[in-house]
Parts: C-alpha cells; structure tokens; sequence
C-alpha cells in the first residue's frame, strides 16, 4: 500500500516536474524570441558599419503596435482575424513541442518531427490566406512566392526526416536529441551534410533577405511588407510576433536536433535546467550571430536566388541521405 | 446480411431503369437512391465493426458451366463502404438529372459494386468491362464536342485494357495444371504455386492494370481530362470507386502469396509509379485553371500515393516484415477512405460554385467568403485536407505512410537505400504543390475580392446538398481526429490479408506507427492549437480598441479604380495565374521530360473540358485541352533543346551552372570516401 502511494506519489511529481519544464520552456521562448531578431538586426548593422537599432527595438515595435487604433478594412470577411490567429496559435503550438532546455516535457511524446514541420506549414498556410484574405495586389505583396518557399523546402525537410528516422529509429525530435546527445561525435560527422540542408532552409523561410518575407522585419525595403498591409495595430503585432517567434523557433530545432549538448533532463532539477538554459542560450547567440554575419554578406539574395538556394539544399540533403547510408554500411 | 446487400444491389439497378423506361421524372427517386446506397453504406458498416465472417455465395444460375459467385469479406466490404457513402452523396447531388441520367449512374454504382465482390474472374471481368462501358456511356451522353469525345474514347480504351490486365493477370494464376474448369475463384487461386515467369510478369500487367483504372503514370494522359469532364455526381463516383476498386483488387492478388513469393523489386516500381503520378497529379492539379480540374487532377495525385504505400507494402512483405506492410497498407486505406470523404465535399463544393457563381473557373470566381460563407467553410475544411495539414483528415494517412516509407531504408541495401531517398524527395514535392493547389483554390477562388457581377450575386448552398455536406465535414474531422478509431475499420482486412494487423498500434487518441513509440495524437496537438487560438483571440480583443475605425482597401499604388469596374481593378488583385507563374518557371525543365510543358503552362487560357450540366447548359463554349503527348520528347527538336539546355547549364558558366558541377564533385567525393 505504501509503495504503491509512493510510486503513485513520484509519478505525480515528474508529471508535474515535466508540466513545469514545458510552461518554463515556453516563457522563455515568448520573453527571449524579440530579442534574438533584435541581436540580429544589431549585428548586421554593425557589420555593414551602422550602430544600428537597440537590441529592445522589437519589444518596443510591438508594443507601440498593441496600443495604436485598429483601422479594419472594408469588407473584410470572418477569416481576417481566424488566419492570422491560426499562423499564431499553429506556431505556438509547434513552438510547445520544441525542446528548448529540456528533454521528457509533458509534450515530448506529441514532438514528431512530421507533426512539427505539418504546424510550420499550417502557419505559413494561415499567413499566405492572410495575405490574398482582402485581395490584394499582385506586385505589393507575393503570397505564391511564400509558397514556393514552402514548396521547394518541403522535399529538403522529408529528406532529412529520412536521414535522422534512418540513424535514430525514430521522427520523435525528443529522441533525435537524445540520441544524438549520446552519439556524439560518432554520428556528428554523419549530419553535418544535414546541418548544411538545415541551414540553407532556415535562410530561406526566416532570413530572406532583401527578397523575403521576413525581410521587412529587419528594417529593410521590401515589397513583402504589402502581403499584410491590411493590418494594422494589435492584429498587426500578433502576425509580426508570429514571424518573430517562428524564427526563434526555427534557430531552437535546429539546435536541439543537430547540437542538442547542455540539453537537460526534464527530472534532474533546477541546477540542470540552468545549465540546459545557458546552454541554449548560447546556441541562440552563436546561430544568430553567425545568421546576422551571412546575411550581411549576402545581402542581395533576389528571390530567384533564394529559390536557387533551396533546389542546392535538395542536393544536399540528398547527399546527406548518402553519406548516412554509406556511413551505417561501411561501419 | 449478405441477401440484404445483394438484393439492395437489384434494387438499386432496377429502380433507375424502370423509372427510365417508363420516363417518369421525379425528385423522389434520387432521394430513394440516396437512402439505398446510405443502407448499403451502413451493412458495410455492420460487417466491418462486428468483424463477421467470411462467405462466398454462388448464384443459383450458370452460363457454359460457370456459376458466378460473390465474396463477402472485410476487404470487399471495406471497398464497399467507400462506394456506397460516395454514392448516398453523389444521387443526392443528382437530385435535378433526369431518369435515364440516375439509371446511368446507378449502372457506373452497381458495377463498381459487382467488380467489388466477385469472387471468380468471369464476374470480375465482367464488371470491370461495365464500369468502362458506363463510364464510356456517361461521357457520351454527357459531351458536347468532337474532341471531348475523341479523349473519352481513348481513356475508355485505357480503362478495358485495364480490365483486360486484370482478366491476363488471373489467368496468369490459373495456367497451372492443378486446376479444374471450376476453379476460377479467388479463394482456390491464392492457394496455388505459380512459376518465376508467372510470378514475376503478374505484378507487371497488375501495374499496368491499376495505372489504367487510377490515372497513375504512364496511363495518365486523359484522366484527369475525362473525370473533370464528367458532371459531379460521376465525378465522385468514378474517381472514389475506381481508387477503392484498384487497390482492393491489387491488395487481394499480389498478397494472396506466401512471403517472399514477390521480389522487393517490384515494390519500388510500384513505389517509383506512385511517387512519379503523384508529383505529376499535384502538379497538373496546381496549374489547372478551373476548380473539377485542380480535384479531378488531385485524384491522381492520391492515387499514386495510395500505389506507393502499397509498394512500400510490397517490399515489407516480400522481406517477411507483416508489421510495417500492415502499417503502409492501413496508410493506403486511411488515406483511400479520407480521399473519398473530403474529395466528395470538395466535389459537392465545386458543384455547388457552379450552380451559384456560374463558372468554376478560378480566374472568374473570388470573393465568394462574403456570399457563400457556409460553402467557404467547407472549402476550408475540403482545402485542409487536401493541403494534408495537421488536424486534419488528410494528415494521418501521410504520417502513416511517411513512416513506413521511413522503414525502407532499413531493410536492405543502398540500392534501395537511394530509391527510398528519390521516392521521398517526390513525395515532398507532390505533398507541397498539393498544397499550394489547395491555397490557390481557397485564396483566390473564395478570398478576396469580386471578380464578375455573377459571383458577387452567388448564394449559399441550399437544399439536400447543405446537410450532405455537413455530415462529410463532420466525418472528415472525425477521421483527422481519431484516425485511430477509423482505422479499426481496416483492421479486419488487414488481419485476413497480411494476418496481423495493427493491434495496440490503434489507440483511441494516439495513433502509433511502432509499438513503444510516440505516436500521432491528434487530439492533444489540436488541444495545444485551441488553447493557443483562445488566448491569442482573447489578448487580441482586449489590445484591440472599442473605438475602431475603418478605411478603404489600399491598391497597391495603382490609380482609383474606375467606376465601371465596381469589384475594383482585376488586374490589381492576386489572381490564379499569379501562382502558377513561380511554380511552371521553376518546374518547365522537369517537365520537358514528360512532355507536359506545353499543355501546364498554358492552363490558365485553355478552357478544359466542362460538359453539359445536370442543371445548367452553360458549358457549351468549353472544349477540350490538348492532350500531353508522351513522345514529344523522342521528336528532333524538344531533343535537341534538351541537349543545348544540359550544354548551357554545364559549360557556359551561366547563372545556376555551379549546381550540376557540385552535384557531380559530391557524388565523386562520396564515391571516393567509400573505396576508402
């Protein structure tokens, strides 16, 4: 009877303990995810010789959004708010399944790596529909070029599904992290083709540079700015916090599956969870640096080159499905 | 329970005809149809979820010794289920046809029926040359133009050369001395012990079979054109039937050997067939520049995902691995029953478009959210599936099949390894021009603005189709929320076929694709999106302020719209053409390869075949588009333009030179790395 209370006791515990991590996990994520576009624009600017804009200047862009007066459009429809709120609650709950700091939260065993990709594209979904939602015109703002983003990247991502299911067993990112945290330096070699993939991808859906949907967040001139024209105060912050948050997340998962070190069992206590935290930290200074460094150098990506971008990241995850073929077989 | 169905079948062909023969046209008899198909939908319920026995009855009549017979078993009744719910939809749809077009209907419904439950070849064949003789019969009756004609009569060629494959393919089983004249069924055939040369030119000629009746490469030229041609009612009839009908028939023969009987080779052709219609479907299906064109092309697409699982089956069954054929089997089932739901809404969509609107081309629709909103809600959910997104019905099945495509790699060696790879980079692309096929058909043709003054005078769907669609969309989000729970109605099949089944795998919120792995849980990834939805809505509410102003819509830059065009400028809004653009430019080189370039890209102009409606005779000005012809390619000129496009890109040093260079640089340092 004790053993029993006591099992039931300590079952109850880690659910809780794993609830905690996951609420924590994702208030960061919320809090940091405005600051991590705001290092970027820094670092950028200073590499083209700017000062450039303080690392607050996105948290101070969307509250000065939230308390402007909402001018809606004439006849909009009942999906002018549903779309945006779609993107943003899909990319919540994508971002819910990321570990950040942490493995075993209450939502690794949701974390397929399908389920995830599948909440990216419903957001982009929702965006795009957010885009045509109140007919807008063909040269301000380009959903289809949204689309063949998504398009091009999607044969990249499947590939390299292919590679970590083939390595790890398994699509569940929880696993993939702890596998490849255990492997280590065996399979690193193995992935680093995928990490390549990974990166070129990442550029082209968060960093479009000067032709891209994100672009206009960084302070640029772009004609993607049109694609949500119609928006305007707190509607407008929740979409451009969703394309924030998106980025964060994306420099998060690739983190957790390619260098998922420091990454803390959800059960081994606060002091782990610290050295979790600084560990992602780190990885989200060192990835958005190292973004803020490429961008600044290439700069002048028209779209036709970002699409050039992702046909080279096809050939290389396909490469990278090769090299992990060849490298199970020859071990 | 099997004279119940095999009476409904009577009742069902007899009603029509007599009604058609005594030309009495009445609202009633398609409602009457409607109910019997509904009836016959419900036994295949009964059988399935109460698991019940096997049984073959033999008809008490004999032509030249032989006596028909019928099989009722969970496979069948499976394939039934599906038929027969797209069949209640599609005679309530037909409520305004006249007799003589309900009896065509109810012949196309009955012999996909008969072709389902036979249990010997001559009854086989014999429904498989009525389906493609009704099939035929429709698209007379119903075409308007030489052309539209001539593409039918061709694609009706397809379909009895498909029936003839399937007829050779049994005959194949039947060539060996132990047989008596008697033994034509299926049961005493998959008992038989067949010769290499048999066994290893069955699957080819099932192949050619299942490619003529889904539309798969290489049969694929007039597909798409003859089911977007077909009114509505036949539309979901054929393209749901002869899915279901292909791979229960390719499931019932090619599993009925003992393991290995098959080599896996013949898995990833299946696999490569698949994965090629597939990306060809969903491409056709993204450039199609009316709405029956993007569905009847979509058909395809999940026609050769459906062939692919089976091939992924294939190969699993041929390396003695009944978990993961299973597995890829109740993908391919899923995803047939799932097709069949929301394809008959996004039918009963389309159908409904162009009663209201007057076009179901995209190009004159838009704006249709602010008249028809019901109608757009559907769309929403019939796009969401075909977009394949989370939480909805499309997602499962692909997981699933996902999944087990996952699984290959780890079966034998590199060769099968690299095919795995392609199939899944095809995959990607077809899932992802689905998509974008998906988006441009809800963006442009229901969001936005106005284009013609017909479209803006639309109302909702009314009558017997609204509760019709209702009860699809309510199944459609059943099946994307608990795929568990629909899959338990092809688990009876699948323990008669491959004799395991999923088991555990079934839960009733998670679907496991391994036992001990995290699965898909519907439910709880829906549970994380509502909460989140909530609480954006609710911060929006309390951030947007009482006091809100409205303004007029920005143009872009462009100068005030005149005031003869009251829905503004159409050349300043989005349109369907200005998502075709991207995709055709990116994808004109792949397709030289399947002498497709040519019709695709110039889709939007063509007026693809709409023939004479059930209700309205507004289709007289559309003809036919240009078939694809498979061997331009072989002709001097696409040849030589092909070779100066592979000179340009590997030695003029142009722009995008470098890929190619750097494909073949990886490879070689791949090869070397392994020799070391």
């Amino acid at each position: 009877m004790v053993a029993s209370f006591r099992a039931f006791r300590g079952m109850a515990v880690a659910i809780l303990v794993s609830i905690l991590t996951a609420a924590l996990h994702f208030i960061l994520l919320v809090v940091t995810a405005p600051a991590v576009l705001g290092f970027h624009q820094k670092i950028r600017a200073r590499l083209l010789g700017f000062s450039g804009p303080s690392v607050l200047a996105p948290y101070r862009e969307l509250l000065r959004l939230t308390r402007k007066q909402t001018v809606g459009v004439e006849n909009s429809s009942f999906l002018f708010l549903i779309a945006p709120l779609t993107a943003f609650s899909a990319t919540i709950a994508a971002a819910a399944l990321i570990p950040s700091f942490t493995r075993g939260m209450v939502t690794a065993p949701l974390a397929d790596l399908l389920v995830i990709f599948g909440l990216f594209l419903l957001a982009e979904v929702g965006l795009v529909l957010t885009a045509l939602n109140t007919g807008i015109t063909a040269v301000g703002g380009d959903p289809g070029h949204v689309l063949t983003i998504s398009v091009l990247s999607i044969p990249t991502i499947f590939l390299l599904f292919l590679v970590f299911a083939f390595l790890t067993g398994s699509t569940n990112l929880d696993s993939i992290a702890g596998f490849v945290a255990n492997a280590g330096a065996v399979v690193w070699p193995r992935l680093v083709m995928a990490a390549a993939a990974m990166v070129c991808v990442s550029m082209a859906w968060n960093f479009g540079f000067s032709a891209g949907p994100r672009s206009s967040l960084l302070g640029g001139i772009s004609s993607f700015e049109a694609m949500w024209g119609e928006y305007s105060a707190a509607s407008l912050a929740l979409i451009k916090f969703t394309l924030i948050f998106q980025r964060t997340l994306w420099l998060t998962l690739f983190g957790t599956v390619f260098i998922p070190f420091w990454l803390a069992e959800s059960q081994a206590g606060p002091f782990s969870w610290l050295k979790g935290m600084a560990g992602w930290g780190t990885r989200l200074l060192i990835f958005t640096a190292a973004m803020g460094t490429l961008e600044a150098y290439v700069i002048g990506l028209t779209s036709d080159r970002i699409r050039k971008l992702l046909v080279f990241s096809i050939i290389v995850a396909f490469l990278a499905c090769l090299v992990a073929f060849i490298g199970e077989a020859t071990e | 329970m099997f004279s119940a169905l095999a009476t409904l079948l009577l009742v069902l062909l007899l009603l029509p005809l007599v009604a058609a023969v005594t030309g009495r046209q009445r609202r009633e008899f398609s409602f009457v149809m409607s109910a019997l198909c509904g009836l016959g939908a419900l036994l295949s319920l009964v059988f399935l979820v109460f698991a019940l026995p096997s049984s073959t009855q033999v008809l008490p009549i004999a032509s030249g010794g032989i006596r028909p017979s019928f099989t009722f078993d969970s496979l069948s009744m499976l394939a039934l289920l599906v038929v027969y719910v797209s069949s209640a939809v599609a005679f309530l749809s037909a409520s305004s046809a006249k007799p003589r077009e309900l009896a065509l209907l109810a012949v196309l419904v009955v012999s996909l029926c008969i072709s389902l439950l036979a249990a010997d070849i001559w009854l086989l064949f014999f429904g498989l040359q009525a389906i493609t003789i009704a099939l035929w019969s429709i698209g007379t009756y119903f075409s308007e133009t030489r052309q539209t004609r001539r593409v039918l009569m061709r694609q009706s060629a397809v379909f009895s050369l498909g029936a003839f494959a399937f007829f050779m393919a049994l005959v194949l089983l039947t060539s060996t001395s132990s047989h008596g004249a008697d033994e034509l069924r299926f049961a005493v055939l998959n008992a038989t012990e067949i010769p290499f040369w048999q066994r290893e030119l069955l699957p080819a000629v099932l192949m050619l079979a299942a490619a003529a009746f889904t539309g798969l490469v290489p049969m694929h030229a007039w597909f798409a054109d003859v089911i977007a041609g077909l009114p509505v009612p036949y539309a979901i009839v054929a393209s749901v039937g002869l899915q279901s009908l292909a791979l229960d028939l390719l499931e019932r023969i090619m599993f009925g050997f003992g393991w290995n009987a098959i080599s896996f080779w013949w898995g990833v052709i299946f696999g490569f067939f698949g994965a090629a219609s597939a990306f060809l479907g969903s491409f056709r299906s993204l450039l199609a520049s009316e709405m029956a064109g993007v569905l009847a092309a979509d058909v395809q697409t999940h026609s050769g995902f459906t062939i692919l699982a089976f091939g992924v089956a294939l190969i699993a069954h041929s390396a003695d691995l009944p978990s993961l054929a299973d597995l890829s089997l109740a993908a391919a089932w899923l995803g047939v029953l799932s097709h069949a739901v929301w394809k008959t809404l996004f039918f009963l969509v389309a159908d409904t478009v162009w009663r209201e609107a007057g076009s179901r081309k995209l190009a004159r629709l838009g704006g249709l959210i602010h008249c028809m909103p019901v109608t757009t809600t559907m769309t929403l959910i019939a796009g969401g599936c075909m977009a394949n997104l989370p939480l909805w019905a499309g997602f499962a099945p692909i997981w699933l099949f996902m999944k087990s495509l996952y699984s290959v790699p780890r079966l034998y060696g590199l060769g099968l390894q690299i095919s795995s790879a392609v199939m899944t980079a095809f995959v990607g692309f077809a899932l992802a021009l689905e998509c974008a096929a998906a988006v441009r058909v809800v963006g442009v043709g229901f969001l936005g603005r106005f284009r013609t003054p017909r479209a803006a005078a639309a109302e909702d769907a009314r009558g017997p189709i609204r509760p019709a669609m209702f009860v699809l969309s309510g199944l459609a989000l059943v099946i994307g929320f608990f795929p568990g729970v629909t899959l338990r109605l092809v688990e009876p099949s699948l323990q008669d076929v491959v004799g395991q089944g999923l088991g555990t795998r079934l839960g009733f919120f998670v679907l496991h694709a391994r036992d001990g792995e995290s699965g898909y849980a519907a439910i709880g990834i829906f549970a994380l999106f509502g909460i989140a939805f909530l609480v954006g809505a609710a911060i929006l509410q309390r951030l947007t302020s009482s006091a809100q102003a409205y303004a007029a819509r920005w143009e872009g830059g462009f100068t005030a719209t005149p005031a003869w065009l009251p829905f503004g400028d159409p050349l300043t809004q989005y349109g369907p053409a200005s998502f075709t653009q991207p995709f055709a430019k990116m994808f004109a080189t792949a397709l030289i390869w399947s002498g497709m370039k040519r019709e695709l890209c110039s889709s939007e102009n063509p007026h693809t075949p709409v023939p004479r409606s059930l209700a309205q005779g507004n289709a007289a000005e559309e003809s036919l588009a240009p078939a694809p012809r498979l061997w331009s390619f072989f002709q001097g000129r696409r040849r030589r333009a092909a070779l100066q496009k592979l000179r340009r890109k590997f030695l003029s040093g142009q722009s995008g030179a470098v890929l190619p260079w750097l494909l073949l640089f990886a490879l070689f340092a791949v090869w070397l790395w392994q020799s070391w």
